[in-house]
């Protein structure tokens, strides 16, 4: 996220909305931590930097409130890594908040782009 | 990178074995790596990509210790939930488990009931006399101060005069009080009426702690001087009892002995008087009600009064003792002629219950009560555990599997206690109960007394705290077997036949030896009810010396009324002439003193000459004062001389007569007709007139002990008992008797309306004796059905067990009748062993008992033979009925 400032300034929308990307990210299957990092930077052409010190306690969050799943497995290169995969209940968490996001940004965009003046 | 196929194994590792720490450190560890590579990918030099990665990784160490927080938290938080969950199954699994076999689980639950009930009545009841403190506010600290005489078997009460000296003592008691037990007559709408006074000094209230529920207790200087501050406090109960509760009791008159009386105050529901016995009914200040004690009060040589204080602040008990040893030899240096051999000794209140002078016997006999349910409750749990061994050895494949399967053995384990405590929970909810209803039925518990008698037992919080514990220990207890049982699981046995493996063989010996300890157990108890209740027929079958049967009793007292002692003979004449003349009455006499009662006098008598040595203070004797009628009533023979006549009055010399006892002891080998002694140094002269044959007084079965009668004519009491010899049952004539007492003097409350038998069955004398008979005959019955049943559930179980052996048996041809007697043999095996350990037991036990027994060796070999024989007995007929049903074991379905 861009600056600490308004990280603590939001920090409700912020963290919900990287909750929402880490869900978004997992969606595509099962993931190690450094995998969603990158996912969210290339995906996001480097706008969003998530720091990925406040990327990790999210994660283990997630997984203690049943909303990913975490095992150890093998990497590409056999190097030992945790990996997290979506659980049933992560998935419709991903579904009713990528709804709100969606109804959230439409109705602020309507807003910054009004073209009909107060009555 | 994306999805990987994890190995099972690992979640397996995670799952035994979670470590947070080394995770967290891996984590981030690789994270750091890969972003590493990538970096050095994209063409950053090597030393400087590390650097980046970490740097953009942000406060690494923050991170670590927040993620090793959470984790530990959270890992936590599952196994706190995992142990419940598992302990919830297992609940869940010995709930199921247990409801398969209800009559199992009745069967144990009414024996625990039983063994625990049992034991938590006893303990309320030794709590009350052992433990619990007064309820007072100061009621942990309270002491008991005594006097000792070499003469008395146990220390007393002391003088007024004395008390005050250990009073002004600072230096060993902050407070002492003293009181007296008193009745008193009060008139008012309900006729006349005997009630219990605590006479006490001014400060008692202020001593042991208790503050007013409604008015004031006494102020200092309320026991100054004679009727100066006639006041009285009521208890709770009497308030409640005769005032209704008014609260405007405060400042009303009563009329106590026929003087007015102020009533200033009432004491708490808790508070019952110091008395551990008596439920006192008011509280007056000495010399404060009519008749006052006079300037006799200070008599050194009286006793009367309890004494009870505190210590000095900081001084241990210990220490106090030596003080008033220390004391009492001042005091007998300054007082010879009342102090003499006088000690002194300071009780704990909690051991002087229910009276300091009869305290000394209540731990031993309350250690031996603990003793005896504790064995009953070793029985019941003997049982339990025996029957929980028939059902782990059912269940023995099952629990192999389980620890095949890899259940720890602590897993199993804490299976069989959890179904153990749920079975001792429901047999201790049981025990309650159980309590409550003994507790009841022992408060009901009354003596042939005319005393509101108070037990103070109650199950309370105590009792409870108490029997949870005791529920604690049995499960434990009955769990130890089966969970020793499990140390043997072995699966290659369990899944061979279980009933023929050679842990079943194991189990049966550890049920042989449970079953033998029962009845080693039962043996002790059944012995000693055997042994009480022997002394109870024995003592009935006594010879006290005079008749008991067809006798009965009233008692009066003339003296708080206001009689004088020509008003008082005057009455005393009337009652005998009216009451001799009631049909049904053979004869009719008064005596001052009754005996085996609650009520006696000592005097020290001393011949004018005699060959014997006699101390100078004389010879300590119980003594009778009786009108002339009394001898022929009672049935007392003369061996020499005569009676008392009407002759003997106020103007003739003044005689006595003795028992041959008495003759034997003051004047041994001589005539004792017209020999003469003296009560005291300076008492007048007696002459003796009249021998008679010896008689028991005090305890039952004593020997003889010298012993003397003096005319009432010529000694005027103004309390007597009339004793009446009865044509048919003496309770018949108890409502003539006392009409015709109360058409005397309406105002006279009579007391202690009773039978002589029932005096003796249920006073003092053995009140002991008849409640050990009753307490050993309820716990022998439950010993005995405790342990049939153990001989029963083992014969039963070995039968079950060696079904093929007995099928093969009578394959080959053994007839029923062979069958059964070789089982039943086994059963009677196992009885013998127990009785014989039984006896041996009972040996060293029956010996504490000695001083409740009657006419019977503590080892007496008719009981023990009789109760070897008797259990002996059991064993065969316990082990009937499994023997009868291995004679009809079907031999194909045995077989197969």
């Amino acid at each position: 996220m861009p600056s600490a400032a308004a990280a603590s300034s939001d920090l409700d929308l912020l963290q919900g909305t990287l909750d929402v990307m880490i869900l978004k990210a997992l969606s595509w299957g099962a993931m190690h931590g450094f995998g969603v990092a990158k996912w969210i930077r290339q995906t996001t052409d480097d706008v969003l930097q998530i720091e990925d010190s406040a990327l990790y306690p999210a994660l283990h969050r997630m997984e203690h409130r049943g909303l990913i799943d975490a095992d150890w497995g093998l990497t590409e290169n056999n190097r030992r890594a945790k990996y997290y995969t979506l659980t049933a209940k992560g998935k419709q968490q991903l579904r009713s908040r990528v709804s709100t996001w969606d109804r959230y940004a439409q109705a602020v965009s309507k807003v910054i782009h009004a073209t009909t003046q107060p009555a | 990178m994306s999805t990987h196929d994890v190995p099972k194994w690992r979640r397996y590792l995670r799952f035994w074995r979670g470590n947070v720490q080394a995770d967290v450190d891996d984590e981030i560890a690789f994270h750091v790596d890969e972003r590493t590579r990538e970096l050095i990918a994209s063409g950053v030099v090597l030393s400087r990509a590390r650097e980046q990665a970490l740097r953009e990784f942000g406060d690494i160490d923050c991170a670590r210790s927040t993620l090793r927080t959470m984790d530990e938290a959270h890992l936590a938080g599952i196994r706190r939930a995992e142990l419940f969950t598992d302990v919830w199954q297992d609940v869940r699994v010995a709930t199921r488990s247990l409801s398969r076999s209800p009559g199992l689980v009745v069967i144990i639950a009414i024996t625990l009931a039983l063994g625990i009930g049992l034991n938590s009545a006893v303990y309320s009841l030794v709590d009350a006399f052992l433990f619990r403190p007064m309820p007072v506010e100061h009621g942990k600290e309270l002491v008991i101060l005594a006097q000792t005489e070499p003469a008395l078997p146990a220390p007393h009460e002391l003088s007024y005069g004395n008390y005050l000296d250990y009073r002004s003592d600072t230096s060993i008691f902050r407070a002492l009080t003293a009181y007296a037990v008193n009745s008193v007559n009060i008139s008012g709408g309900r006729g006349a009426e005997r009630i219990w006074t605590e006479e006490a000094t001014a400060n008692y209230f202020t001593t042991l702690g208790v503050r007013p529920l409604l008015g004031h207790l006494f102020q200092p200087g309320d026991d100054d001087g004679e009727l100066a501050h006639p006041v009285m406090v009521l208890s709770y109960k009497f308030w409640q009892s005769h005032f209704g509760g008014d609260p405007n009791v405060v400042g009303d008159t009563l009329r106590v002995n026929n003087h007015p009386i102020r009533i200033i105050g009432v004491t708490p529901p808790s508070f019952h008087g110091a008395d551990a016995l008596i439920d006192i009914d008011a509280f007056v200040p000495i010399n404060q009600t009519w008749p006052t004690y006079g300037p006799s009060l200070y008599d050194r040589a009286g006793a009367g009064f309890n004494v009870i204080g505190l210590l000095k602040s900081g001084l241990a008990l210990d220490a106090a003792r030596a003080a008033v040893r220390t004391k009492a030899k001042l005091l007998e240096r300054t007082y010879p002629e009342s102090n003499r051999n006088v000690g002194a000794v300071l009780v704990p209140q909690t051991r002087a219950r229910p009276n300091v002078t009869v305290s000394e016997n209540i731990p031993a006999i309350a250690a031996a009560f603990m003793l005896l349910v504790l064995l009953v409750l070793a029985i019941a749990c003997a049982n339990v555990a025996s029957l929980l061994l028939a059902r782990a050895t059912s269940q023995y494949k099952e629990q192999a599997l389980r620890a095949a399967l890899g259940a720890s053995r602590w897993r199993l384990a804490r299976r069989v206690l959890i179904e153990c405590f749920m079975l001792a929970a429901v047999g201790g909810t049981g025990a309650i109960l159980l309590a409550r209803t003994a507790v009841s039925a022992l408060s009901d518990v009354r003596l042939a007394l005319d005393v509101p008698i108070r037990w103070a037992i109650t199950v309370d919080s105590r009792v409870m705290a108490f029997t949870l514990a005791v529920v604690l220990l049995t499960a434990v207890f009955a769990a130890t077997a089966p969970v020793l049982g499990l140390r043997k699981t072995n699966l290659a046995d369990a899944l061979k036949d279980a009933e023929r493996s050679s842990s079943g063989v194991a189990h049966q010996r550890v049920r042989s030896l449970l079953v033998i300890a029962q009845i080693a157990v039962c043996v002790v108890i059944v012995v000693c009810a055997a042994l009480f209740t022997r002394s109870m027929g024995n003592a009935s079958r006594i010879k006290v010396g005079f008749r008991t049967d067809h006798i009965l009793m009233a008692s009066a007292q003339l003296e708080p009324q206001g009689y004088d002692s020509l008003r008082g003979k005057q009455l005393e004449r009337d009652v005998l002439a009216r009451v001799a003349a009631l049909p049904g009455v053979q004869s009719a006499a008064l005596q001052r003193y009754t005996p085996f009662g609650y009520n006696n006098d000592i005097e020290y008598v001393i011949p004018e000459v005699s060959p014997a040595k006699i101390p100078e203070n004389g010879v300590g004797c119980f003594n009778n004062i009786v009108t002339p009628e009394y001898f022929s009533t009672v049935g007392i023979p003369l061996v020499d001389g005569r009676g008392f006549t009407a002759h003997d009055d106020e103007q003739a010399p003044k005689v006595a007569v003795v028992t041959r006892q008495f003759a034997e002891r003051l004047w041994p080998g001589q005539l004792a007709i017209g020999k003469r002694f003296s009560i005291g140094k300076d008492g007048p002269p007696l002459e003796v007139v009249g021998v008679t044959a010896d008689v028991q007084y005090f305890s039952i079965g004593e020997s003889p002990k010298p012993f003397f009668f003096r005319p009432y004519a010529q000694n005027y009491r103004s309390s007597f008992t009339l004793v009446v010899r009865t044509a048919t049952d003496p309770a018949s004539l108890a409502a003539p008797v006392r009409a015709t007492m109360s058409a005397l003097d309406p105002m006279l409350p009579i007391v202690d309306l009773r039978s002589f038998e029932d005096h003796l069955a249920n006073g003092r004398a053995l009140l002991g004796t008849r409640l050990g008979a009753w307490f050993a005959g309820v716990f022998g019955a439950l010993a005995l059905v405790l342990a049939s049943v153990g001989v029963y559930g083992l014969i039963s179980y070995s039968v079950a067990q060696r079904r093929r052996e007995i099928g093969i048996r009578v394959a080959l041809g053994a007839r029923a009748g062979t069958v059964v007697t070789f089982i039943v043999r086994q059963g009677v095996r196992i009885a013998i062993v127990g009785v014989v350990l039984g006896l041996a037991m009972t040996a060293g036990v029956a010996q504490l008992l000695s001083a409740l027994l009657y006419g019977v060796a503590p080892r007496d070999p008719v009981i023990f033979a009789g109760v070897g024989l008797a259990l002996a007995a059991v064993g065969a007929m316990a082990s009937l009925i499994p023997a009868r049903r291995a004679a009809t074991v079907d031999v194909v379905e045995a077989l197969r």
